[in-house]
């Protein structure tokens, strides 16, 4: 355990690591907002409840 | 500095997604009795779905929320006609009425392999003013819509009513009732803005991309996929199925004079039930907008060349004569769409002599049991001649 902390802080030191980790969390915020706009209820129609009677 | 460039990286990863997205959802390939029978808002709203998953027999069955009450039973028409040379794509769920069904069967009516239609039609259309701005624009469909207006076959009286009465439905959505005229520059009148035509073409791309995936994922979920159709189904018995649906009918009805299912009278007896008796003493079924909209749908189907056959669906009978609606008056509404019909030139599927057939409904307006039997049968001589023709 202690040395796969180590070889993460080590990983982390890395300028290149670190880089791509932005480009990442970056990619995957994009992602999330795109999924959204695909499956999210965008509509602007007032909200209807189905009345049975 | 280093941020930005890895925010440019991530778009341009992102970019790429969404372009292979985009190009490998190119075709909603769902051909098959599950798709056909699905009651889904993304399937009503683009109609591309529709028309991509017809077969050569198929024939397009336009209703509402019977649709989705009866898949249960082994009584709903996806079960009772399967395996028939015809296959019978349902379209419609609650609330989805005669304008919403013009605009659609306009949208698609030339891609139709079979020039045949049906269209089921609920009493419950046809009271005071039809239907509300409310309710239609939480089933109205833009890319439908954009169909309609890009129909050349369409004539201009028939296309000039859809855009009136859609204008004036849409009041209940600014926002969406301003695209609409945009689209009516771009489409129509062809006097848009290069702007307006850039930013319209942009958002139907993106429409497009966002109703397929919506739509996929639906049908991943719903377990909705490509099927082979059974085949070689004889004629159903209609009379060992009647016996049936009285068998079943006499279990799940034994509670109340409506001839509603037993779960459901419990639910309502003590709230609504109660607070209906002579609630619609009043009611105008005759002036209603929704005659206006329905002789609309049998244009589209004129200017289409398309062979409609009509259900008349009844009013439950017991029940509307608790709501104090006469028989009188409920036979003047049966007689004006016999005329519409007769006027039109539409073949009729009239059930309105079944008001008082015991289980008929499962509930104050949905048909259940000995009437999807009727209906069944029904449709099935409607599209059996239509094959042989």
């Amino acid at each position: 355990m202690k040395g796969f902390i180590n070889s993460l802080h080590r990983l982390w030191q890395s300028e290149r690591f670190r880089f791509f980790a932005q480009v990442a969390f970056f990619y995957l915020l994009l992602l999330v907002f795109y999924g959204y706009l695909m499956l999210a209820n965008l509509s602007s129609a007032p909200q209807f409840v189905y009345a049975q009677f | 500095m280093k941020k930005c460039k890895a925010l440019g990286l991530a778009f341009l990863l992102f970019s790429f997604t969404v372009l292979v997205i985009h190009l490998g959802i190119t075709k909603l390939d769902f051909t098959g009795p599950s798709f056909d029978a699905w009651v889904n808002d993304d399937k009503l709203l683009y109609s591309r779905a529709i028309t991509e998953n017809l077969t050569a027999t198929s024939i397009p069955v336009f209703g509402s929320s019977e649709f989705r009450h009866g898949r249960s039973t082994p009584y709903h028409p996806a079960k009772v006609l399967s395996g028939q040379p015809f296959r019978l794509m349902l379209i419609g769920a609650g609330y989805y009425q005669s304008l919403y069904h013009a605009t659609a069967l306009a949208a698609m009516g030339d891609e139709l392999p079979q020039k045949q239609a049906v269209f089921i039609l609920s009493p419950q259309w046809f009271r005071g003013k039809g239907v509300s701005s409310q309710v239609y624009t939480s089933r109205f469909s833009e890319y439908n819509y954009i169909q309609m207006l890009q129909n050349p076959h369409l004539s201009e009286d028939t296309k000039n009513y859809i855009l009136e009465r859609t204008d004036k439905l849409l009041k209940a959505d600014p926002a969406m009732a301003k695209r609409v005229k945009s689209y009516q520059r771009v489409y129509l009148t062809k006097n848009a803005t290069f702007l307006e035509k850039l930013s319209c073409k942009l958002y139907l791309a993106f429409l497009e991309d966002k109703l397929m995936v919506s739509l996929s994922l639906k049908a991943l979920a719903g377990g909705v996929s490509s099927q082979e159709y059974p085949q070689g189904a004889p004629e159903p018995d209609w009379k060992t199925l009647s016996e049936k649906a009285a068998v079943d009918g006499a279990k799940a009805n034994t509670t109340n004079p409506f001839g509603m299912d037993n779960g459901f009278y419990n639910l309502y007896k003590n709230n609504y039930i109660k607070s209906k008796k002579g609630s619609a003493a009043k009611a105008d079924y005759l002036s209603s907008q929704e005659y206006g909209d329905m002789i609309c749908f049998l244009k589209v189907c004129r200017d289409l060349q398309i062979r409609p056959l009509l259900v008349s669906l009844p009013f439950n009978g017991p029940w509307y004569d608790y709501m104090g609606l006469s028989s009188d008056k409920r036979q003047e509404y049966y007689e004006k769409i016999q005329a519409v019909a007769r006027d039109y030139g539409a073949e009729l599927l009239d059930l309105s002599s079944y008001e008082y057939t015991p289980y008929f409904f499962e509930d104050n307006t949905h048909i259940a049991r000995e009437g999807w039997v009727k209906l069944n049968e029904g449709l099935y001589q409607f599209a059996s001649q239509a094959l042989a023709e």
